[in-house]
C-alpha cells in the first residue's frame, strides 16, 4: 500500500500517511481501538491484530485519529459488546480490510446538511 | 476432562443445545417467568456479589421496568439494565451449557447462572435492594438474515403493548410502518441518521422517496469500482428555505447492496454539484483526485 492510498469500510476509511503528528496522544484502554461506533446499534469499526500490542491509536487535539501498526493491521466491523467481552462477532455487513505495518490516518465520512448549513459526521 | 474428538452423538448434540437457546427467545407466545426458581437464583447471584437477597419486582416489559424503577427511586431518566442476567448471555451460556451437558465441565457457579438465565428472563434492572425482572417478549419478527424486521407491525413486543419497530435490524419510528403515508419531506430532512433515511427509502420505495422530497433530476451517474451504481441528483426546484437546489448522492454499499442517500459536501467542494465521483470524494473531504481508494466494503 502506497502513501495516500485509501481503504474504505462503510462510513470510515484509513489512508496511509508518512507520519503521525507529534501533537497526537496515545489512546489507552479497552475502547482505544474502537475507531467508530454505531449511533443506534452495537456495530463498530474496530482495529484488530494477531498481537494487539502491535496497534497504537493516537488522538490529536482536534479529535483526528491516527494508527501506528507495528505488524499487519485489520479493520473489522464487529459487534462492540462482543468485542469488549473478548470475542469477535462480525456484524455480517462490511467485510474486513487488512493493512501492512505502517502509519495511517482515520477518515470519517461527512455530509453537508443544506438546511442547517453544517458539515457533520455521517451517522449510522 | 479433555476430549480430543467428539462422538457422532456429541456432535449432534451441539445443534440440540443451540436450538434450545434460540427457540427459547425466538418462539413466539407468552413465556411465563419461572418465579420460584428465579427468586432462588437472583438471591444466589446477589450473595455471590456480597449483597443481601433483594426484593424482586416483576415487570411486564422493558418500558414497564423503567416506570417501576423511576417510581421506586424517585429518579427520572433512564435506568441501566443489567450487564449480566439477560438474553445477551444466551451466546456464551449456551457454549458452556453444551460442554456441561456432555460432561466436560461441571461448575457450580455456572450451573446456578445457567438456571437463572433459563428462567425466561429478558433483562433486569438491578439495584442493591431491589431487582426488577423483565419477561421475554411475546413476539419477535426477523428477516431472512435474522435481523429484527417487520414490514407490517412491530418487530418485538410485550404483553403490555410495549413494542419496538425495526427495519432490517435498524430501529425506526412506529409511524413509518403503521402509517407510511405520514412520511413527509420534513420528516426525511429531520432524519439525520443515514441508516434511517435508507430505511425510509426502502419502506416507501426510491421513486416515492424523491417524490416526497419534491422530485429530483439526475446530474451525473456512473458505476463505482465494484460495478455498483452511483447517482448525483438535485431537487427539481430551488428550495425556498435555502434559496438553492438540494443535492443528493445515491451510493450502493459494496457489501450489502444497500442504497444510501447522502448529502454531498458541496460547501467545501463545489465540484460535488457536477460530478458523481467528486460528490463521493467530497464526503471524505477530498477531491476526486485525492480520493485514491484501492479497496471498499
Amino acid at each position: 500500500m502506497n502513501i495516500n492510498e485509501i481503504k474504505r469500510q462503510g462510513d470510515v476509511a484509513l489512508i496511509k500517511i508518512n507520519e503521525i503528528p507529534a501533537s497526537a496522544k496515545l489512546r489507552s484502554g479497552k475502547m482505544a481501538n474502537i475507531i467508530a461506533r454505531g449511533e443506534h446499534s452495537d456495530h463498530s469499526h474496530i482495529l484488530t491484530a494477531d498481537n494487539v500490542s502491535d496497534i497504537e491509536v493516537f488522538e490529536d487535539t482536534d479529535g483526528t485519529l491516527y494508527v501506528n501498526a507495528k505488524g499487519e493491521l485489520c479493520l473489522e466491523h464487529l459487534m462492540e459488546s462482543s468485542y469488549l467481552r473478548g470475542t469477535k462477532t462480525w456484524t455480517g455487513e462490511h467485510t474486513a480490510h487488512t493493512f501492512p505495518a505502517g502509519t495511517y490516518k482515520f477518515l470519517p465520512q461527512y455530509e453537508y446538511h443544506p438546511y442547517d448549513d453544517e458539515i457533520r459526521r455521517v451517522q449510522d | 476432562m479433555l476430549l480430543e474428538t467428539l462422538t457422532p452423538e456429541q456432535e449432534a448434540h451441539i445443534e440440540v443445545v443451540k436450538n434450545y437457546w434460540l427457540s427459547k427467545l425466538f418462539t413466539n407466545g407468552v413465556k411465563e417467568i419461572k418465579k420460584e426458581l428465579i427468586e432462588e437464583k437472583i438471591s444466589w447471584m446477589y450473595d455471590l456479589c456480597g449483597y443481601k437477597a433483594p426484593k424482586i419486582v416483576y415487570s411486564k416489559s422493558p418500558e414497564d421496568a423503567q416506570r417501576i424503577a423511576r417510581e421506586a427511586t424517585g429518579e427520572e431518566g433512564y435506568h441501566e439494565f443489567s450487564s449480566y442476567g439477560n438474553v445477551s448471555d444466551y451466546g456464551w451460556v449456551s457454549f458452556y451449557d453444551y460442554f456441561t451437558q456432555i460432561g466436560v465441565i461441571n461448575d457450580e457457579n455456572f450451573n446456578n447462572y445457567r438456571q437463572l438465565i433459563d428462567c425466561n428472563v429478558y433483562d433486569m434492572i438491578q439495584f442493591d435492594e431491589m431487582c426488577i425482572v423483565v419477561p421475554l417478549p411475546d413476539f419477535i419478527s426477523r428477516d431472512n438474515s435474522l435481523r429484527l424486521h417487520n414490514e407490517d407491525g412491530p418487530a418485538i413486543s410485550w404483553s403490555d403493548g410495549t413494542a419496538y419497530y425495526f427495519w432490517k435490524g435498524t430501529a425506526i419510528e412506529k409511524d413509518w410502518i403503521e402509517d407510511p403515508n405520514s412520511i413527509s419531506d420534513e420528516m426525511i430532512i429531520n432524519t439525520t441518521d443515514v441508516e434511517k433515511r435508507r430505511c425510509i427509502m426502502e419502506i416507501v420505495g426510491a421513486d416515492r422517496y424523491y417524490q416526497i422530497l419534491g422530485g429530483v433530476v439526475t446530474i451525473d451517474e456512473d458505476d463505482d469500482a465494484y460495478g455498483k451504481p452511483m447517482r448525483l441528483m438535485r431537487s427539481k426546484k430551488k428550495d425556498k428555505a435555502i434559496n438553492d437546489y438540494v443535492y443528493y448522492l445515491s451510493v450502493t454499499d459494496t457489501s450489502t447492496d444497500r442504497i444510501y442517500n447522502i448529502y454531498p459536501n458541496i460547501k467545501e467542494f463545489p465540484d460535488a454539484k457536477k460530478n458523481v465521483w467528486s460528490a463521493k470524494a467530497s464526503t471524505f473531504r477530498m477531491t476526486k483526485e485525492e480520493f485514491k481508494v484501492i479497496s471498499e466494503s
